[in-house]
């Protein structure tokens, strides 16, 4: 038999799975249910739209992608406050930039799961964050990108996915 | 009862240390292999290790095989904590000696029942 056939092929970038690697990353991780929000705001970076954290995380494949999730510390706070139990305004920046790097890399590693035994199947790396007010991704015109704002109460992160080959 | 999780990122600590604190032990935390190894060559004797996979220099497997190599060490049980989730690694891991294999992400409730289990209790 053919390994190939059993191969899933995505024509485009497999957003919704790192959605739902995501959300449910977050609800095990904090109790927080997200709710993905569409069609409301342009969430492009080009509309002005900047956050305070960035975690990023490179996913080296045939289909290399670059995963970042967006936020401000007012998002973050009671995220990394009911993973950790530490009450939000005990968080210092190290911590809550330390959060958002964890969960992207939980993410990620959800991710690569349900995306084994597909043409999208990558490898992890090293996770990281990007942090200051305003600070956004710039990517070049025309590159294929993925983007989802994903809202529960206060809490508000744009979860994106950039194909870099 | 002295535990010690081993993980580079300090909000993964905290889950963890809150989870060992919360069933009435203590949690030691060391973000690096070498920290954690310096920490259980130190006086307190450690009876429960959380481990990271993936961490900057030594990661969590090496270090696994180093303290099974070590007769004052290779009693403890060690808890792999990863995103690290396919299947050839949690075979690795077990092969190297781990005694559970938890993925991130994890809910807290499976990772008590973990330490319950790891410290030969039962779970209902």
């Amino acid at each position: 038999m053919n390994e190939q056939q059993d191969i899933r092929q995505y024509d485009v970038l497999p957003g919704e799975v790192f959605v739902a690697a995501l959300l449910e990353t977050v609800e095990q991780m904090s109790g927080f249910v997200l709710n993905e929000v569409k069609n409301e705001i342009s969430t492009a970076p080009e509309a002005g739209q900047t956050h305070e954290i960035i975690g990023a995380m490179v996913l080296q494949g045939e289909q290399a992608m670059l995963l970042t999730l967006e936020t401000n510390k007012n998002s973050a706070a009671p995220l990394v406050s009911f993973m950790t139990g530490i009450e939000a305004a005990a968080l210092d920046a190290e911590l809550l930039n330390d959060g958002i790097t964890e969960l992207i890399n939980m993410v990620g590693g959800s991710a690569r799961a349900r995306l084994e035994a597909t043409n999208y199947k990558f490898v992890l790396s090293v996770p990281f964050t990007l942090v200051g007010d305003g600070v956004k991704v710039v990517v070049k015109k025309r590159t294929d990108s993925f983007v989802a704002r994903l809202v529960c109460d206060e809490i508000e992160l744009l979860l994106r996915v950039y194909k870099l080959s | 009862m002295k535990m010690l999780t081993i993980d580079d990122s300090a909000v993964v600590r905290k889950i963890i240390a809150a989870a060992v604190v919360a069933l009435g032990h203590e949690c030691r935390e060391a973000e690096s292999a070498q920290d954690a190894l310096n920490l259980l060559e130190g006086p307190e004797k450690i009876e429960l290790i959380f481990l990271d996979w993936n961490m900057p220099g030594m990661n969590g497997l090496e270090f696994l095989k180093t303290i099974k190599q070590d007769d004052h060490f290779k009693h403890i049980p060690v808890v792999m904590v990863t995103t690290e989730n396919m299947p050839e690694s949690v075979i690795e891991a077990v092969k190297a000696g781990v005694t559970h294999y938890i993925t991130k992400p994890f809910s807290i409730e499976e990772l008590m029942k973990k330490i319950i289990e790891s410290l030969g209790g039962e779970v209902n």
